[in-house]
């Protein structure tokens, strides 16, 4: 299938009717509050499309249902039918069956097609079945068909052609594009090369001349140095034309490979339609379940955003709309009752602002009432009357983004339940973004978003911590200082400088990081990061500021504490790009609570996963090493058996161990022998070892001892706390 | 004469032509050429040949097959990690556009250091999901070997680099010449990713 570019046939067939059944869904809703002919036209030929493509790979069911879908707008094209509710409600259903066999792989469409094949012969025999002019619709269909909407014309969408390509390659594109830029700079060198080459035959001519004046001078006849200095001559012109020429290709080539590199880099831009083109349909179907008349205008669909972003913001924007639609508006008679058109107006709007992707979603309906989160605020016992009475509005209305604070009166289906929106904001802080909230009593409340046009993109500063570099993500960073290191002051041991009449506390990076010490020098380097609370983070020396290509990091690693992602930087030398809110965190850690232990360091280093330390047991009685086992498990250790120093040694050259206990008297080979082939082995020199045994004189002690071991045991040692307390003390705690 | 002799119509003159013939110079490519195919009379008697990249770690020569070995690049800055840079794990460097783990195969196996030399390389080997960049002293190149020179290493301890030597290879021909540790590529790769926990 390589000619197909890595995609069977059915997985075309998806992307087409995933992409077809997008348009379907959004154009009908169109047509509903339309009604014009004119907007069956591109139905018609999705229908069509979906029709052609299930015939080409044998989707019988898809067929049929695209076809009655097809008669069902014809006969609407045709004027013998309008669009009713009920039939737009019956493509609607259509549609969805179509989209969801574009969500299911390949190896589920048996499973689709046994489960779906009476539902599809069903829906396709009512798309059918002619209804009738003036038919009832449900008693919820409150549709204005006669008052067409002033919804803005959507920008017309380019129709060019366009290939799948997997997000895998686009970023491997990326990455090869951007290696091509320092490539292509590369060629500096040669250019160096080239210019010393033109200096050595300038000196060169030089020695010629001074040569011919001694010639000259000495009565020799000089002549016979001309047809070498027209060789060195011709040389020097030869080399400034090679740097001309150099100088060419690298100028060309820097301009290829950049513009390459932005190509793809706006590749991954896709328009904010791609999030957009659901909503009609979901407003839609929430509307008529409340009873509510709503109508949604989507504003700057042809805003371009990163694919990433767009996929973050699907949620947080459908939760939005929820919350609007069960909440926000009102009721058609409460709206007359208030004097406002029956019809309420949920707006969504985007557009790029200062660098940033902004994002409105406003209603206008019954407006948020401060009052009554105040009330909440105490009943909850979150701030004290006194307290909530002093906040400003504004202060108030941040309170509905924490975590389980909802005013709802009732839990509903949609929303309300206290969840949502404390995820609205914190996807938006997992983005570099953030959302508002304005809202007005009686005429409709706003929330605005703002985040980020790319997260593949971020502008850093770039700062040295014992000898490596590191990005600071220029969107989190408060302030950066550079003070004398007279200005550094001690409080209760603790290094702090006053910055804005704010005291500022210190944490060196390099002891954070576990990179060494910060060398102390006249002028200190230091990045304050933090919201409300400011700390201090002191570096090496700033480097300066780039844009960086945001790389995820090698997923061996696992999280790595303090850093979130890495990048390449424009000379090539990779940058890591710090996680601020974890070095948030530890600083406040270090500097309000003390000094965490190394050990509490370590963990949280290695917090999502916790490494146990593992220890090999060999001994040839079952009875004995089920017994060290079960006792080293206890104390939290991982154990690992082995029969005899043989296959001991043969497990512990796999690797891995943090300790080896070892019986003595074994077949094959002895715990003695053991111990020496460990010591002797460059790997394993430093493995800590002991060895349990039956005998207990002092000369079988040395014989251990000598060997290698660590400590000499007897086996009485089980029933006391020796042998734990020997472990501890040779490993440390199970837990790194 | 017998009738399967030729009989060619020479006269004198005709066997100087012939004479000068037979004696003029070779061609030195020709020359050259048949050096290079009498010179490996072995090759044949060996049976299959493999194709090893043998290179140096800290005077040790070291060898993996080439189909495993990924790339041989020049040296980049090595980025450490924090909390994570160890003995073995160096950090990441940038490997043709990718950050790749770097390893101190060296140090995981015991060998003498590699120092920072002109000749230094990074040997690049396993695939997207194991792959590792290691710096060795010298690439010598790849080489083919025949079978007949692969022996299993001993059974006791005796080299440094044995947890990931699966033979000893005697490269060059002379008999007492030091013996190369072929490396497996998978153990190379475990051992190194022991130090990522």
């Amino acid at each position: 299938m390589s000619d197909l570019g890595g995609f069977s046939l059915f997985e075309l067939f998806r992307g087409e009717a995933e992409q077809h059944a997008a348009t379907l869904s959004a154009d009908l809703v169109k047509l509903e509050q339309s009604a014009s002919p004119a907007d069956i036209e591109p139905l018609m030929r999705a229908a069509h499309s979906i029709k052609g493509a299930a015939k080409v790979i044998g989707l019988d069911r898809a067929v049929d249902l695209a076809h009655a879908m097809e008669d069902a707008l014809v006969a609407m094209q045709q004027g013998r039918e309008i669009p009713t509710a009920e039939r737009i409600d019956q493509l609607l259903r259509a549609t969805d069956l179509l989209a969801s066999l574009a969500a299911i792989s390949e190896s589920e469409l048996a499973a689709w097609t046994a489960a779906n094949t009476p539902v599809v012969a069903a829906l396709a025999a009512s798309l059918l079945q002619p209804i009738a002019r003036g038919a009832v619709a449900a008693p919820t269909t409150q549709r204005s068909l006669s008052a067409p909407l002033a919804v803005p014309k959507p920008e017309p969408r380019e129709r060019t052609s366009a290939v799948r390509v997997t997000a895998e390659k686009l970023d491997r594109l990326l990455q090869l594009a951007g290696e091509t830029m320092l490539e292509s700079r590369r060629l500096e060198v040669v250019r160096r090369q080239s210019q010393s080459m033109k200096s050595r035959v300038i000196e060169l001519e030089d020695e010629l001349d001074r040569l011919r004046t001694w010639m000259r001078q000495n009565g020799i006849d000089a002549n016979v140095l001309a047809p070498l200095r027209k060789i060195t001559s011709r040389t020097r012109n030869e080399v400034v034309g090679h740097i001309a020429s150099v100088d060419e290709s690298i100028r060309r080539g820097e301009e290829t490979a950049t513009s390459l590199y932005h190509e793809v880099l706006s590749s991954r831009m896709r328009p904010f339609a791609d999030v957009t083109g659901a909503l009609p349909r979901t407003v839609r179907d929430i509307a008529r379940q409340l009873g509510k008349e709503v109508r949604l205008e989507v504003i700057g669909e042809s805003v371009q955003v990163d694919r990433d972003i767009l996929a973050r913001l699907e949620a947080p924007l459908n939760h939005l709309l929820r919350n609007a639609l069960d909440h926000g508006l009102e009721m058609p008679d409460e709206r007359r009752a208030a004097g406002k058109s029956e019809s309420s107006l949920l707006r969504v709007e985007a557009l790029h602002h200062a660098g940033m992707l902004r994002i409105r979603v406003s209603d206008d309906g019954r407006g948020i009432h401060s009052e009554m989160i105040r009330e909440s605020v105490v009943r909850k016992a979150l701030a004290s009357s006194e307290m909530v009475a002093e906040m400003s509005n504004q202060e108030v209305l941040e309170f509905l983004f924490l975590p389980g604070f909802s005013t709802a009166a009732q839990v509903t289906d949609l929303s309300g339940r206290g969840v949502g929106l404390d995820v609205v904001q914190s996807t938006m802080r997992e983005v570099g973004g953030r959302v508002r909230v304005e809202s007005a009593p009686g005429t409709g409340t706003v929330f605005e978003l703002e985040l980020p046009i790319t997260v593949s993109v971020i502008r850093a500063l770039l700062a040295e911590v014992s000898g490596e570099t590191f990005a600071f993500p220029l969107a989190r960073i408060e302030r950066v200082v550079q003070l004398h290191s007279d200005a550094l002051t001690t409080v209760e041991g603790r290094l702090q400088f006053s910055l804005d009449d704010r005291s500022v506390g210190l944490v060196d990076a390099a002891t954070l990081f576990e990179l060494g010490a910060i060398e102390v020098r006249d002028s200190v380097s230091v990045v304050v990061l933090g919201g409300d609370d400011w700390y201090g983070f002191l570096v090496d020396k700033f480097v300066g500021e780039e844009d960086l290509v945001v790389r995820t990091l090698d997923s061996r690693l696992g999280k790595v504490a303090h850093v979130s992602a890495a990048a390449i930087r424009e000379d090539g030398d990779p940058a890591l790009i710090v996680d601020c809110e974890d070095i948030l965190s530890s600083m406040r850690q270090q500097l309000t609570e003390g000094r965490p232990s190394a050990s509490k360091r370590r963990a949280i280093a290695a917090s999502s996963s916790v490494r146990r330390k593992r220890v090999l047991v060999v001994d040839d009685s079952a009875t004995v090493r089920e017994v060290e086992r079960q006792l080293l498990v206890r104390l939290g250790y991982e154990v690992d058996t082995a029969n005899d120093g043989a296959d001991g040694f043969h497990a512990l050259r796999d690797g891995g161990y943090d300790l080896l206990v070892s019986d003595v008297d074994m077949p094959r080979m002895t715990g003695i022998e053991l111990t020496r082939a460990v010591r002797l082995e460059p790997t394993l020199t430093r493995l800590p070892i002991i060895i349990v045994s039956y005998k207990d004189r002092e000369e079988d002690r040395l014989a251990g001892m000598n060997a290698g071991a660590n400590a000499y045991l007897t086996k009485g040692a089980f029933q006391d706390q020796t042998f734990a307390a020997t472990v501890r003390d040779l490993i440390g705690e199970a837990e790194q | 004469m017998s009738a399967g002799e030729l009989a060619l119509p020479l006269d004198a003159d005709g066997f100087g032509r012939m004479r000068e013939l037979l004696a003029r110079p070779m061609d030195p490519t020709v020359v050259a050429a048949n050096t290079r195919l009498v010179a490996q009379p072995e090759a044949a008697s060996e049976g299959a040949t493999r194709s090893l990249l043998i290179f140096q770690i800290g005077g040790e020569r070291l060898a993996l097959e080439a189909g495993e070995s990924h790339r041989v690049v020049a040296i980049t800055t090595i980025r450490r990690i924090p909390h994570r840079t160890n003995a073995v794990f160096a950090g990441l460097a940038n490997v043709a556009g990718e950050l790749t783990p770097v390893g101190r195969l060296d140090r995981a196996l015991g060998l003498t250091e590699c120092t920072a030399r002109a000749t230094a390389r990074f040997i690049v080997m396993g695939s997207a999901a194991t792959r590792w960049a290691f710096p060795v002293d010298l690439v010598e190149g790849v080489q083919r070997v025949g079978e007949a020179r692969f022996q299993p290493p001993p059974a006791t301890v005796a080299r440094a680099a044995d947890g990931c030597t699966i033979a000893l290879v005697r490269v060059d021909a002379s008999a007492d010449a030091p013996l190369v540790s072929l490396l497996d590529a998978t153990r190379v790769c475990a051992t190194l990713g022991r130090s990522l926990r």
